[in-house]
């Protein structure tokens, strides 16, 4: 069996661990466009403030690949897809087959249709290479104060590394808050007033209506007409799927490509995982893109095991993030703002807690300050359990599965002693 | 693989396993120097829940497939050879991934100190620290 991976990051990764679960004699060829092995795109932070090379934020240790029995190409893109013959033509001129095929493309910045924007040598910060190139403006080119379009995951996790590094980063959001997308006005208020407390400039709640260039540095003008001089402009509003590849299998109007519990695309032999795909999502069963690391790494083992001949669903399909910027801890999970319908019960005594309520069943949940023991509120969450006796304490950073009805801690119990349901893809 | 419970019986909110766990993972190997030379408090690999007069402390399980590992956004995380969930502290990024998809709070963040650990056996002695020093014999190893 020829198995071939376009992209080698945590998809990839996923599934050669999902095939060799199966297939021990396959080939399997990864087709990596950057030039290094796979690495921890969260800890290019690292790399930004010299703490580390990219060998230094690899995922897995250096013999990994020969380990595994994998050819890693790198380097190397892919260009076309010939769906007839199942071939990929690539950007060093060679062509590679495949008997099953795993799409883990990924996903790019997106840069917001701002006047003047495009003209200007701005940067992004999704790759070890972005990283470097950063650093060299900060240290080597003089630039000292910097305009952070965008103030989520990346921007803020940007933004806590060039103040570690002695730099200015200022946070412009156009929604009223920060992680608009993650997390409530509730938690964001706390949040913002707790990163500037530690000196972030964050301006929310104005889009970024041009980027002029001035002397040695730019301009950037708010919607509400305030002006800001930065000496480099960082573009981090968020991410788009790269599925250009397959443009031919993607369905019309679609986005991203959609595929089903078992990562398949519908395509004979061919899989895909992370930021590319819409998956059928947990909770509600709609197909939504879950563009978060784990969900990368837990597609591409369910696609690398179905691949091999096994049968499996991906065994989480709901968003989790978790952050520890500026000394602050957030984790969030599943559909972590509450939605019409939706009971938030809130903990607010040091820590703050969010966990959100659909029929007395979790349906997310954000915690701020104190994350201990969020995987109980995941693992009930993922389970759909009845939660609505617990009231109020669901919310308490102290709650625990002492609090739990006797079945639910069989239950518990059980899945610990099964460590987790190996295999089956239950849950 | 092997694993430490508790039982809630017997526990009674101590927390010497704790302090135990701590000493273990020192430099010293002695509680006093430990917490007081090397300032290593709140560094335990074990949390202790409790409900009205009911104690009971929670760590890792080393599950055979943890849902920890596959969700670490660093490979800090790993399964060793004999099934021990391992965790490299000089890749780890704090974010607290693990924390949020781990059903048994398998591991403790200090947010203070802004670091994570999590329990590894004692590997290097026969018993783990906490199992050896429990006064009344709550905690044991299982190995299924």
């Amino acid at each position: 069996m020829k198995y071939l991976i376009i992209g080698n990051s945590a998809g990839a990764l996923g599934a050669v661990e999902g095939i060799r679960r199966l297939d021990k004699a396959g080939t399997i060829t990864v087709l990596g466009e950057e030039p290094y092995r796979a690495y921890s795109r969260p800890m290019i932070t690292r790399l930004l403030k010299g703490e580390a090379d990219v060998d230094g934020i690899a995922m897995r240790s250096p013999d990994y690949y020969r380990s595994m029995g994998v050819e890693l190409v790198t380097g190397v893109a892919a260009e076309s897809l010939d769906l007839d013959a199942n071939r990929v033509s690539a950007t060093d001129g060679k062509s590679y087959d495949w008997d099953r095929l795993l799409l883990a493309c990924g996903s790019k910045p997106l840069v917001p249709p701002v006047p003047g924007l495009a003209d200007l040598p701005y940067v992004t910060f999704l790759t070890a290479d972005d990283a470097l190139a950063i650093r060299e403006r900060v240290v080597n080119g003089g630039c000292r104060r910097i305009g952070v379009i965008g103030g989520g995951l990346i921007g803020l996790s940007l933004a806590e590394a060039l103040m570690d590094m002695g730099a200015e980063p200022l946070i412009f959001e156009q929604m009223p808050r920060i992680l608009p997308s993650i997390i409530s006005d509730g938690v964001a208020g706390r949040l913002a007033g707790m990163l500037v407390d530690r000196g972030l400039a964050i301006y929310a709640g104005s889009g970024v209506a041009a980027v002029e260039k001035t002397g040695a540095g730019y301009v950037i003008r708010l919607n509400d007409g305030s002006m800001h001089e930065v000496d480099l402009v960082a573009v981090a509003a968020g991410v788009r799927p790269r599925t250009e590849l397959v443009s031919a299998i993607l369905p019309e109007g679609a986005r991203y490509l959609p595929v089903d519990a078992g990562m398949a695309t519908g395509q004979e032999g061919i899989y895909a995982c992370g930021d590319m795909v819409s998956l059928p999502e947990q909770l509600s069963g709609t197909s939504k893109p879950i563009p978060t690391w784990p969900n990368a790494y837990m597609g591409g083992r369910t696609a690398g095991y179905n691949m091999a001949g096994g049968k499996a669903d991906i065994r989480v399909a709901l968003p989790f993030n978790a952050f520890h910027y500026f000394n602050i801890a957030l984790a969030t999970a599943g559909c972590s703002v509450a939605v019409n319908g939706d009971e938030t019960v809130v903990w607010d005594n040091g820590a703050y807690r969010e966990v959100m309520l659909r029929d007395g069943r979790i349906s997310g949940f954000a915690a701020l300050g104190d994350i201990d023991n969020g995987g109980l509120l995941s693992w009930l969450m993922r389970r759909g359990a009845d939660v609505s006796a617990c009231g109020a304490e669901i919310a308490a950073p102290d709650f625990s599965h002492l609090s739990l009805s006797p079945e639910l801690r069989r239950e518990l119990e059980e899945t610990v002693k099964e460590g987790q349901n190996e295999g089956s893809g239950s849950y | 693989m092997k694993r430490v419970v508790c039982n809630e019986n017997y526990c009674i909110g101590c927390k010497l396993c704790s302090v135990y766990c701590i000493t273990s993972h020192s430099r010293y190997k002695d509680p006093v120097r430990a917490f007081k030379r090397q300032g290593l408090s709140g560094e335990e690999r074990n949390r202790l829940r409790e409900l009205g007069h009911v104690s009971v402390t929670q760590r890792c399980q080393h599950c055979s497939d943890p849902l920890c590992v596959q969700a670490c956004l660093t490979g800090a995380l790993y399964k060793d050879k004999d099934g021990a969930v391992l965790h490299d502290e000089d890749k780890c990024a704090v974010c607290g991934t693990c924390m949020v998809v781990c059903p048994v709070g398998g591991l403790t963040r200090n947010g203070g100190k802004g670091l994570i650990r999590k329990c590894d056996l004692c590997r290097d002695t026969d018993e783990p620290a906490c199992v050896a020093n429990c006064p009344n014999g709550a905690l044991k190893v299982v190995e299924e």
